[in-house]
């Protein structure tokens, strides 16, 4: 079974939320997630400044099986995003929760972390795939 | 002929190209068919299309060191480079080459990367059986864009594989948010000289200071397999694996749609 923190909040399209304090959560992808993908060779993230919409397309992960798209989990303003995955893709399969977090989000609208899941829920998920 | 595209009631995309087009326009191509899954206009689809000589490499390859350079000098080749959105490594195009592209809708559990893999290469591997050609799939150390999911021949790379994964965000065509559209490609060297494009391929490399690892004893044309070769022998395969391909994907949309 992959690495779930329980710390953190989640989304069906395997990415995770932690909650920073400001309403600034920081994105990355599960530990789940860079399992399936294989070994990540490049990560295409949005522009600081962009103005997304929870579900909006924010940037692209190619590995050596696949390429996804990485979704915006939350309505917001991007204001910072992970500029070592340039260099270091493999932050994504080494340390998906620590250092291969993709970007950081100034939401625009709070309420939609209520609609998350838990690690629990997020938990369910992924054992109904396996 | 050209440009069949159909969409019958179980909405199945079916898209057969035989003319040698460009390769932005086979890969503009595919993504009309990938947008046929995410606006709803079909559940499942193929396009068989050709492309003339060209370079594909992932958008990973845009970081390298030189890759401007290494582009420039491919193209003065004859090779123009151009960047796809699947990912996988640099993967040759050329007039003898068919490429397949299956597109699916899909729920995010129902179907891994693994096994959409199996989807596109059972096709293939189903349509050799035709011609007594037994494939199967695995990594070639040595081939082009290598990966688990190469149909092989006799530890020879005939076919490569890629695919594309997005999520279906439409309201008016999702069922919920593990809605997903799904792009798979296979390049399958059907003839031409293969060996020409090892060697650009590895100039590419070269050119960007990385080691050229492609080796031209890894790979097979199917025009070696069964001894024929140029465009009807070309025109004669796409047509049958039009053939397979159609009652392939019928068979997955009744399992899968019905």
């Amino acid at each position: 079974m992959s690495n779930i923190p329980s710390e953190l909040k989640y989304v069906a399209s395997h990415e995770w939320i932690r909650v920073e304090g400001d309403g600034i959560v920081t994105i990355g992808v599960t530990d789940h997630a860079q399992d399936l993908l294989g070994d990540v060779v490049f990560v295409e993230l949005p522009d600081v400044g962009a103005e997304l919409a929870g579900g909006d397309e924010a940037g692209v992960v190619e590995s050596v099986k696949a390429a996804s798209d990485v979704y915006a989990p939350l309505s917001g303003e991007i204001v910072a995003i992970n500029e070592e995955l340039e260099d270091s893709p493999e932050l994504v399969n080494s340390d998906p929760y620590g250092d291969g977090w993709f970007f950081k989000i100034k939401l625009s609208d709070t309420a939609e972390l209520n609609d998350l899941l838990d690690a629990e829920g997020y938990t369910g998920l992924c054992e109904s795939e396996a | 002929m050209n440009s069949l595209v159909t969409a019958d009631y179980r909405r199945i995309a079916k898209i057969k190209v035989s003319t040698p087009m460009h390769i932005s326009s086979g890969l503009d191509l595919e993504h009309s068919l990938l947008d046929q899954v995410l606006k709803g206009d079909a559940q499942c689809g193929y396009a068989l299309w050709r492309s003339k000589q060209a370079l594909v490499v992932p958008k990973s390859a845009t970081h390298r060191e030189n890759f401007e350079q290494a582009c420039d000098f491919c193209e003065t080749q004859g090779w123009p480079v151009v960047v796809r959105s699947t990912g996988g490594e640099l993967t040759p195009q050329h007039e003898g080459f068919i490429n397949l592209s299956i597109v699916l809708k899909c729920k995010k559990n129902q179907l891994s990367i693994k096994d959409s893999y199996q989807v596109i290469c059972q096709a293939i591997i189903q349509w050799l059986g035709q011609y007594g050609i037994k494939g199967s799939c695995s990594s070639i150390d040595g081939a082009f864009c290598d990966g688990e999911f190469n149909v092989v021949i006799d530890g020879k790379k005939l076919v490569g594989t890629a695919q594309r994964w997005k999520k279906i965000t439409d309201p008016a065509v999702r069922d919920d948010g593990s809605d997903m559209a799904l792009l798979m490609h296979a390049v399958i060297l059907c003839d031409g000289d293969l060996p020409s494009m090892w060697n650009i391929s590895n100039a590419f490399y070269k050119t960007c200071n990385l080691k050229p690892f492609i080796v031209d004893n890894k790979h097979i044309a199917l025009s070696q397999l069964l001894n024929d070769h140029g465009e009807s022998f070309v025109l004669k395969m796409l047509d049958s694996l039009d053939v397979t391909l159609s009652k392939y994907i019928d068979d997955f949309s009744d399992e899968h749609f019905k």
